[in-house]
């Protein structure tokens, strides 16, 4: 696990990038750790895959961290970490209503704003703000390194930039 | 949203499924809650949302950094400039503006005066909730002076565009402090005449004491924060917690209730507002008459790649707001944390096992916004 | 709680309600008599867009297409041509869609001569939504019929009995005076 999983520290956060598989197993170990109270999930679109970004602090004595995993458009299956945190319960059918990322194991995912009939996911980058398809969207190649690959350790600050520079290539 | 309603359990001839909403008004805007009643009792409790959507963050996409701060202020639409500032400072932040004092004091001290419409508009609201029609007109009287303050500087009143990145769009008026001066000797008189109609009345205690009671454990597990979080005992403030532009120069106290119960709910926004008026106080004092109120901006706002999140304590919890950033001059992802909305998600929670007339008055004590709720 | 602590609860809690009551009947109404009386809104207010012309009736707008640029709402729509004698730009459109316009005034902020101002007019109801989607006549004669108008360049602006535009004196600039005036000064001369 330890080898599929990038840590970073972003401003006051401890930011951690894991494969899709080893999600759930963190999200375990970040509760059981004590992090008790999710701030949000958000889904991005990266161009090569969706994102999915949980964000908890620690009551406790404030401690932030923000979880990071990138699953491929094909494929948009993230486990669901409602059962630790119920506060993400809504979080969850919004990032499956905006951008059609399937929460496995959530109790309810249904559309949370749009209709149950709508037809598209409208965050995703492949549609422009009037939901019509962006004439000329190409799914970006998965970049490599792959984003939670751990930087090389002689420079770990340039490293830290490696992820963001995979998704402007 | 979603047309759905519930299924009848089989064998259960005697639930009724009744629709809340949207139009109900009592849900304070358009929340749709599918109820299954038992008599007067709620078995089963749904919420939909969604029926004032416009997709914010899709629109902010496809804006410069600029041009974002207008539509956030659409958001929670009741407390104005409190929702331009967790996208100000995350920019700020991925940027390196440096803020002025004197901007930061200006900013808090709006901060406030909209904290204090909010729960001005919540007391007049939820009392209409309750049955009492006279404190909501007391109220927007009230509001409405804020609101007069706030035009004669920022030129609108609810939907000002007021802050900016490194500061505030212009100054303040000339008379603007002994207006908040003034409004803030009018404020505590009033405070004494609301204590007497809400906190006081033994109609309020009637139908708030014992009512919808929300555990420590499950309010921190279900994201809930601002008054309602506090109202079950847990002093966690956005203020306090990470604070933000004046803040940590100005004295306050974060006030707690044990109960968990509507009554604290209503109880933590009294204290609260006692306390934005201490906060007022301090910065009529502290804040120079003259001098900056904006700092130095690049023309051209373009942060470097990466993201950052920022959250402020707005008059519902904590307001945050994701920036993803690709070094263009469009944030790449705009992701808004709203208080509200994580808020309404113990709906079913408080509402299963209460009385149907109990839910309207959990349903007041929540303070739901759905312009937030929705974006 | 005996019946008679609750009876006097209860005549308690009627007796505060009604003297709570009582007070505010000799307090001023803020009500506005609207359509009577109108509102003393302030300069600053934001309320409508208009153009406004020299005093000449030339045009003061040199069509930078800066407001276009900086309109969140993206509802104006300028388009232009070069001045075939002397410099600059002529306007052949410029239309700005008053329904869909958020009244943000980033427009007016972005503006370097402070043609696009914000104005206190506010009676525009109208029953067709066609009459409000502004072209130059329209925003021209905005700026005609407005008394006073602001611009964070300039400040408030008025225009006196015998038509010629001025600024407004101190007392109704609003904050910042000292930092408006003095470049926008600069600028006239
Ligand atoms: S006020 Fe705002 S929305 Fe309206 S035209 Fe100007 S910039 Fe655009
Ligand atoms: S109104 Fe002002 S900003 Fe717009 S084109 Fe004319 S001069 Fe430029």
């Amino acid at each position: 696990m330890e080898a599929r999983m990038k840590q970073e520290r972003l401003y006051d956060e401890d930011v951690y990038t894991v494969h899709p598989e080893d999600y759930r197993a963190l999200c375990e170990r970040l509760a059981g750790e004590g992090y008790d109270f999710p701030r949000a999930i958000s889904g991005i679109d990266m161009g090569y895959g969706l994102r999915v970004t949980l964000q908890l602090t620690r009551m406790k004595d404030l401690a932030k961290v923000t979880v990071r995993t990138d699953v491929p458009y094909d494929n948009p299956v993230v486990p669901s970490v409602t059962d630790l945190w119920p506060g993400v319960e809504w979080y969850e059918r919004e990032a499956y209503d905006m951008l059609g990322l399937r929460f496995e194991g959530h109790p309810d995912l249904r559309r949370i704003l749009l209709e149950d009939e709508w037809a598209l996911h409208p965050l995703l980058k492949r549609y422009d703000t009037g939901g019509y398809p962006v004439p000329g969207w190409e799914p970006k190649p998965w970049p490599d390194p792959e984003p939670w690959a751990p930087p090389p350790p002689p420079e770990p600050e340039e490293a830290g930039e490696a992820d963001e520079g995979g998704e402007a290539s | 949203m979603s047309t759905m309603s519930l299924e009848p359990v089989p064998g259960r001839s005697d639930e009724m499924i009744v629709n809340m909403g949207p139009q109900h008004p009592a849900t304070h805007g358009v929340l749709r809650v599918v109820l299954g009643l038992e008599g007067e009792r709620i078995t089963r409790a749904v919420p939909h949302i969604g029926y004032l959507h416009r997709n914010h963050e899709k629109i902010e996409e496809a804006r410069t950094y600029p041009m974002v701060i207008p539509y956030t202020d659409r958001m929670d639409y009741v407390s104005g400039t409190q929702n331009e500032l967790p996208f100000v400072l995350a920019v700020e932040d991925m940027l390196g503006i440096e803020v002025p004092d004197r901007a930061k004091k200006i900013r808090t001290m709006f901060f406030e005066l909209y904290r204090l419409a909010s729960h001005l508009v919540w007391m007049g609201t939820a009392m209409l909730d309750l049955g009492a029609i006279s404190p909501f007109l007391y109220t927007f009287w009230d509001r409405e002076i804020i609101l007069g303050i706030v035009e004669k500087t920022a030129g609108a009143r609810m939907l000002p565009n007021y802050y900016t990145f490194g500061g505030v769009r212009r100054d303040v008026h000339p008379d603007f402090f002994k207006d908040v001066a003034d409004f803030l000797d009018h404020m505590e008189r009033r405070m004494v005449d609301y204590e007497h109609l809400v906190l006081e009345s033994p109609v309020v205690h009637a139908r708030t004491i014992g009512v919808g009671v929300l555990s420590k454990e499950r309010a921190v597990a279900r994201g809930v924060s601002g008054p309602v979080l506090r109202a079950s005992g847990v002093a966690y403030d956005v203020r306090k917690a990470f604070p933000y532009d004046a803040y940590p120069d100005v004295e306050f106290e974060i006030p707690t209730s044990p109960d968990g119960d509507t009554y604290a709910r209503f109880w933590v926004r009294f204290q609260e507002m006692y306390q934005s008026i201490r906060i007022l106080r301090q910065l009529v004092e502290l804040t120079p008459k003259t001098g900056p109120y904006k700092g130095k901006a690049p023309a051209r706002i373009k942060p470097p790649a990466g993201e950052r999140y920022r959250a402020v304590e707005n008059s519902r919890g904590e307001l945050g707001v994701l920036v993803v950033s690709d070094g263009t001059d469009k944030p790449y992802r705009v992701k808004h944390r709203g208080a509200a909305f994580s808020n309404l998600q113990i709906v079913p929670d408080l509402f299963e096992g209460a009385k149907f007339s109990d839910a309207i008055a959990i349903l007041a004590s929540l303070d739901p916004v759905f312009g937030e709720i929705d974006r | 709680m005996s019946l008679l602590q609750e009876v006097w609860q209860a005549v308690k809690a009627i007796g505060t309600g009604m003297a709570t009551v009582h007070k505010r009947v000799y307090e001023e109404a803020p009500t506005e008599f609207y359509p009577y009386v109108k509102p003393d809104l302030p300069p600053v207010s934001v309320q409508s867009l208009a153009l406004v012309e020299n005093e000449d009736g030339s045009e003061r707008c040199i069509v930078c297409l800066q407001c276009e640029r900086a309109c969140p709402a993206q509802v104006i729509t300028i388009e232009r041509h070069r001045n075939p004698e002397g410099k600059g730009f002529l306007i052949d459109r410029f239309d700005i869609d008053l329904v869909n316009c958020m009244y943000c005034a980033a427009c007016v902020e972005a503006c370097p001569v402070s043609s696009i101002v914000t104005i206190q007019d506010f009676e525009m109801s109208t029953y067709d939504l066609q009459t409000l989607k502004a072209d130059v006549d329209f925003l021209h004669e905005q700026a005609r019929r407005a008394r006073q108008w602001y611009s964070p360049k300039f400040g408030v602006e008025v225009r006196t009995e015998d038509g010629r535009i001025e600024k407004a004196p101190p007392e109704m600039q609003p904050g910042g005076l000292a930092e408006i005036l003095k470049p926008a000064e600069e600028v006239d001369s």
